[in-house]
């Protein structure tokens, strides 16, 4: 099967419109990563359209060589102008835009570009030994282990993904609120439907996704006008790949495996992404290195360390969304939602039924690092202008990209009003600390949340404590339980802190 | 206190409302059938997300209320400048985006009866304008190109039906349609 695997993704590998729409992905994901405020989800968001247009296949390649491109881009501005394109190269920003300072930021683009294509390249077999015995898992998952499985899924985004654990539960019990719209999964009865015809199957999970993690952002990022600087800093478009010895030499190698691992890893965690892969793999690294003092002044290892983790976690969030049908990350989320609009069905059965969905996987994440190591390096030269483009219209076109992905889902006006609602409703999320991941997550959750549970208790006699007793779901349960109190743990630390700089800046009286 | 915590403490109160709604909602409006053998039934689940969201609003509410407390009212204010996903040092207008958000209901408004260039066209000119955008390029001709690029790849390239509105003789008339 392992190498079923990747015999598969040769063959997704074949087709040359594939490698179209990869190359595009790429691309894509490098100038979205370089464009400071527009993550992977985003850029995801404003491919949508076109997936609906494509095979399954063919647009689930193309996302993910989205996400490969992005987590190079990302580092393109944090290296160049000490702006991360996005939270995961805060730690690239150090290092990288240090280097800069000091003459050698040839050297730093050097150093995310390896690490990038490393890690990502490294991942892939891991990814694939990875998902498909948790794949295997699902036979034997019926409704209780189905439903201590989306639990798990909520509460790990809510834990990880929110400041806030109060108001990450929110965002979560929102989206599960979004989901109880339409029919009632086991008796068919209507619900909130306020006997508008056009509620009846419920609301599109894909316009309410996409309305609260790319209409939201973009929304927000409309309250302000402002141009990224942009300076050279001596670089011209033509930038080259040092060499080996120039980076580091051997010394690299252990940052690259231990990124790529921990990359992988952690960002297998649902909500956990690229950003806590980037940070624990940066602390590791400084902890194994020769010359930690050179971490946050310009270490080349810290860099390639940051990158591979970067890019593994790419392969790492696939690892619950394919295997268990649980997002990794709010980009995942958006995966799902294409595949959705496709006809898939997700959950634990998702790679089970349809293996040519882990095969476009492996082909997107593959053929996207192959190309990029082949103009990667050009193509950060070209972003020195791109990032240059107008930011005001950069967000109102995207605004309108985002409505024409919604109307071409189904040619429904009423999936762009629903777009626009749920885009007011992420806006007010991410300004006011809600978590507009988890509750796209519980929109896509929500009616297998609700079976799961009720079909469970159908088969433990209706007893609570017969179904939460079985042995998978109880351990799916004590980790979820582990997360809620880590959550809270992390909070009331951060409560504690903030209160004692409180009282320290009202002074002694 | 800001206007910041103001609207926090407005939400809250919304969400325990919403909760409440739900659980009402539920009971009046949703049948229970007696015919399956369902413990939790169509109503179940609406409560016990009602109560979650009404829980959690009741929350906030006290710990927005906690924070009024003298000592750490200054922080807490200042810190509320600090959140909301803004970059620090450049002046944000929440005005401005409701003036986006207005200017989308209409270009949905628009969408079907105009057609989808002309009320692209609007979109992007008039949300450009909205962000400080002047000029005849990015107020006309931009969004001019850019109606009729995405018209061209997503109906003539990719077969998505984009409602031709108005335009619908002129693009018959240039082989389009």
């Amino acid at each position: 099967m392992f190498f079923d695997a990747f015999i598969g993704a040769f063959e997704v590998l074949l087709d040359p419109t594939v490698w179209l729409f990869v190359g595009l992905g790429a691309f894509w994901g490098v100038f979205i990563g370089a464009m400071p405020g527009i993550g992977t989800t985003l850029g995801y968001a404003l491919l949508l359209p076109l997936t609906f247009q494509l095979p399954a296949v063919t647009s689930v390649a193309m996302l993910l060589s989205v996400a490969v491109g992005s987590q190079f881009g990302n580092s393109i501005p944090a290296i160049l102008v000490g702006v991360p394109g996005g939270s995961a190269a805060v730690m690239t920003v150090m290092d990288g835009y240090s280097l800069f300072k000091q003459g050698k930021g040839d050297i730093a683009l050097g150093a995310s570009y390896l690490g990038a294509l490393v890690g990502q390249v490294l991942s892939i077999p891991l990814f694939v030994a990875l998902v498909i015995p948790l794949a295997q898992l699902a036979y034997i998952f019926q409704a209780p282990e189905l439903f201590a499985m989306y639990t798990l899924g909520i509460a790990a985004i809510v834990a990880i993904a929110s400041d806030s654990m109060v108001k990450g539960l929110v965002s979560a019990a929102l989206g599960l609120l979004v989901g109880l719209i339409g029919l009632d999964p086991i008796t068919g009865v209507v619900r909130f439907t306020f006997s508008v015809s056009a509620l009846r199957p419920g609301l599109d999970d894909a316009a309410v996704i996409i309305g609260l993690l790319a209409g939201g952002e973009l929304l927000r990022s409309a309250r302000q006008v402002f141009q990224w600087p942009m300076e050279a800093g001596g670089l011209t478009s033509r930038i080259r790949l040092p060499s080996w010895s120039k980076m580091g030499g051997r010394d690299l190698v252990p940052p690259l495996i231990g990124g790529t691992i921990i990359g992988t890893l952690v960002g297998a965690i649902p909500g956990a992404g690229a950003t806590p892969a980037a940070l624990i793999t940066y602390q590791q690294a400084k902890l194994w290195s020769k010359h930690p003092e050179e971490f946050g002044k310009g270490s080349v290892t810290g860099i390639i360390a940051n990158e591979a983790a970067q890019n593994a976690s790419n392969s790492g969030e696939l690892i619950p969304t394919l295997a268990l049908g649980i997002p990794g990350s709010g980009s995942m989320v958006i995966l799902l939602g294409a595949l959705i609009a496709q006809g898939f069905v997700p959950g634990p059965f998702l790679i089970n039924r349809d293996p040519q969905l882990l095969y476009a996987a492996i082909a997107g994440l593959l053929g996207g690092t192959i190309l990029l190591a082949i103009v990667g390096m050009r193509i950060a030269g070209w972003m020195l202008r791109a990032v240059r483009i107008d930011r005001s219209v950069m967000i109102i076109t995207s605004i309108a990209v985002v409505v024409l992905g919604v109307y071409a889902l189904k040619s429904s006006i009423n999936d762009v009003i629903v777009l626009i609602v749920f885009s007011v409703v992420g806006y007010f999320m991410y300004r006011y600390g809600f978590s507009p991941a988890a509750a796209a997550l519980a929109v896509i959750l929500s009616r297998g949340f609700e079976a799961s549970v009720r079909h469970g208790l159908s088969l433990s006699q209706d007893s609570w404590l017969v179904m939460l007793s079985r042995p998978i779901t109880a351990g799916l349960l004590a980790v979820t339980a582990l997360f809620l109190v880590g959550g809270f743990w992390k909070q009331y630390r951060n409560w504690r802190r903030s209160n004692a700089d409180a009282l320290a800046a009202a002074g002694p009286d | 206190m800001t206007t910041y915590r103001r609207t926090e403490l407005a939400l809250s109160f919304f969400l325990v409302a919403l909760g409440v709604a739900t659980i009402f909602g539920a009971y009046y409006t949703i049948p229970e059938l007696s015919v399956l053998r369902d413990l939790i039934g169509a109503r179940g689940f609406a409560y016990v997300v009602g109560a979650f969201v009404a829980l959690g609003g009741a929350v906030l509410v006290v710990l927005q209320v906690r924070a009024l407390r003298p000592v750490v009212a200054d922080a807490a204010d200042t810190a509320s400048d600090e959140r909301g996903g803004d970059e620090p040092g450049r002046p944000a207008s929440a005005f401005r985006a409701f003036s986006v958000i207005g200017v989308l209901i209409v270009y949905a408004a628009l969408l079907r009866p105009a057609g989808y260039i002309p009320a692209t066209v609007f979109f992007v000119s008039a949300g450009t304008f909205l962000m400080d955008g002047r000029g005849p390029v990015r107020l006309f001709v931009f969004p001019l190109l850019y109606a009729i690029g995405t018209y061209l790849l997503f109906d003539t390239l990719l077969g998505v039906r984009i409602p031709d509105g108005v335009l619908r003789p002129l693009i018959v008339a240039v082989g389009l349609g």
